[in-house]
């Protein structure tokens, strides 16, 4: 590389990371005016940080959710969960692990120290009847749209909310029960489960991204029927008694409230 | 996810490990404080681990997995030291163990044509349509896709500084900080970086033919 073509490269590095004093970069700015090759040489530059902060540009939604969890932890509103899992709450708030892992992690109803926690497959039956013999009780719940479908598009990367509807109930969300060191869970590690109540009746939407997608089967004489969706890169199952979906289609696009 | 912790990480020294032995040792993070560090960094670890995978859909996956590991090595941590450059160390070793299973994943017997076709897919990604002036003439997305295509070429660590600095405008400092290099290395691997893409996106010929120097 010759020493000419060196200097400019190095000056272009600096004029774009703002480290040219006042004086050079009023020089280097007088260079690009008489020097084609140099201002294309830059223009390159400038194209691709707008690509790379494009592509790789992190998700807003992190901070979003993470600060509002952050402050319901932090309140002393009542949790369902008890106030000795905050600290796990914490962890998951962070958004980047599972709630049952976390829960695991820090000792709460599991092992201390690493854990190792290998998935499970199991059928979507099996998990409907874990979630309603617990009482269809959640572990999560949302306060409000906005972080209902942050919550979902961080687990799928889909900003849903579920529309309102006569005699649907939302109650909240579920994970893979996690028994010792196994995580028992219908598609994968990350399978989330939403707990509703239809016209009385106990439904619950499985939900994972399509990478993890399978064929889901209830045995026939079951009484459940299996319902499913696909919306951008996330599958849905409703697992329900009744005999048609009532979940599923109430899946709709998160707006947020104008002037946000 | 969860059948990937690798025991490893339980041997592995990182930095801000806490040194063993010693009579007073700084407290460890509390989860809660754990949690509080992680959302600060963030940011940085999403661009620590998009440069491991280039992946966006992945990112999250790696993150992920990586605050589950640390979680586990929490009373490991020096809380004095940088909880960053700690995480970020985690996020790397836990794509490094991915992309090894992911090496024999790939070593399946493989049909002919997919080979072929894969030299032929290969063999179009250099091809590129320039001007008279050396510049590009092609849509918005194929460039994007031609600079995620050059950075998977670079080395790891160029492409961490330099998304670190792109992305996030982190400075050259905290660069070195989080991924434990100097200050001046970090400002190397930006400029190479930067060097290199320009050159693989076909432009660094406007420079030579101008002002002289040997092209490659």
């Amino acid at each position: 590389m010759s020493t000419e073509r060196n200097r400019l490269s190095r000056d272009i590095d600096r004029y774009l990371d703002g480290l040219l004093s006042a004086a050079e970069r009023a020089d280097f700015e007088r260079q690009l005016k008489s020097d084609p090759a140099l201002a294309a040489e830059l223009d390159l530059q400038q194209r691709i940080d707008s690509s790379l902060r494009g592509r790789f540009a992190p998700p807003a939604v992190i901070e979003a959710t993470t600060a509002a969890k952050m402050n319901r932890a932090a309140s002393n509103r009542p949790m369902r969960i008890g106030a000795g899992l905050a600290a796990a709450a914490a962890i998951a708030i962070a958004g980047y692990v599972a709630w049952p892992t976390a829960r695991q992690l820090l000792g709460l109803g599991g092992r201390k120290g690493p854990t190792p926690i290998h998935f499970v497959q199991v059928g979507a039956g099996e998990a409907y009847r874990t979630q309603v013999d617990s009482g269809m009780k959640p572990e999560w719940v949302c306060k409000d749209d906005a972080e209902f479908a942050a919550t979902l598009e961080k687990a799928v990367g889909e900003s849903l909310v579920v529309a309102a509807a006569p005699g649907l109930d939302v109650i909240g969300w579920s994970y893979n029960p996690i028994e010792g060191d196994k995580s028992r869970g219908v598609f994968s590690g990350y399978t989330m489960y939403l707990l509703t109540r239809v016209e009385g009746e106990p439904v619950v939407v499985m939900i994972d991204r399509t990478a993890y997608d399978k064929p889901v089967e209830v045995d026939s004489d079951s009484g459940l029927h299996v319902f499913r969706r696909q919306i951008g890169g996330a599958v849905f199952y409703e697992v329900s008694p009744l005999e048609a979906p009532k979940v599923l289609e109430r899946f709709t696009p998160f707006q947020p409230p104008a002037g946000e | 996810m969860a059948g990937t912790y690798d025991s490893r990480m339980e041997r592995s020294a990182l930095p801000g490990d806490r040194a063993a032995g010693g009579s007073s040792r700084p407290p460890a993070l509390s989860p809660a404080e754990f949690g509080e560090r992680f959302r600060e960094a963030a940011r940085t670890l999403w661009c620590v681990a998009a440069a491991m995978t280039q992946d966006r859909t992945e990112v999250e996956d790696l993150l992920q997995e990586a605050a589950t590991i640390a979680l586990g090595k929490l009373e490991e941590f020096d809380a004095s030291t940088n909880f960053a450059a700690w995480m970020a160390a985690i996020v790397r070793l836990v794509a490094l163990g991915r992309r090894r299973k992911s090496i024999r994943r790939r070593t399946a017997p493989m049909d002919p044509g997919t080979m072929d076709g894969l030299a032929a897919s290969a063999a179009e990604g250099k091809e590129r349509s320039v001007t008279s002036m050396g510049q590009l003439a092609e849509d918005q997305q194929a460039f994007e896709d031609r600079v995620v295509s050059a950075l998977s070429r670079l080395e790891e660590s160029r492409r961490a500084c330099l998304l670190l600095r792109t992305v996030l405008d982190l400075p050259y400092a905290e660069i070195g900080r989080v991924l434990g290099m100097p200050e001046a290395t970090a400002m190397s691997h930006v400029h190479r970086a930067r060097l290199a893409l320009r050159e693989s996106l076909g432009s660094g010929a406007g420079l030579e033919q101008k002002h002289g120097g040997v092209t490659r």
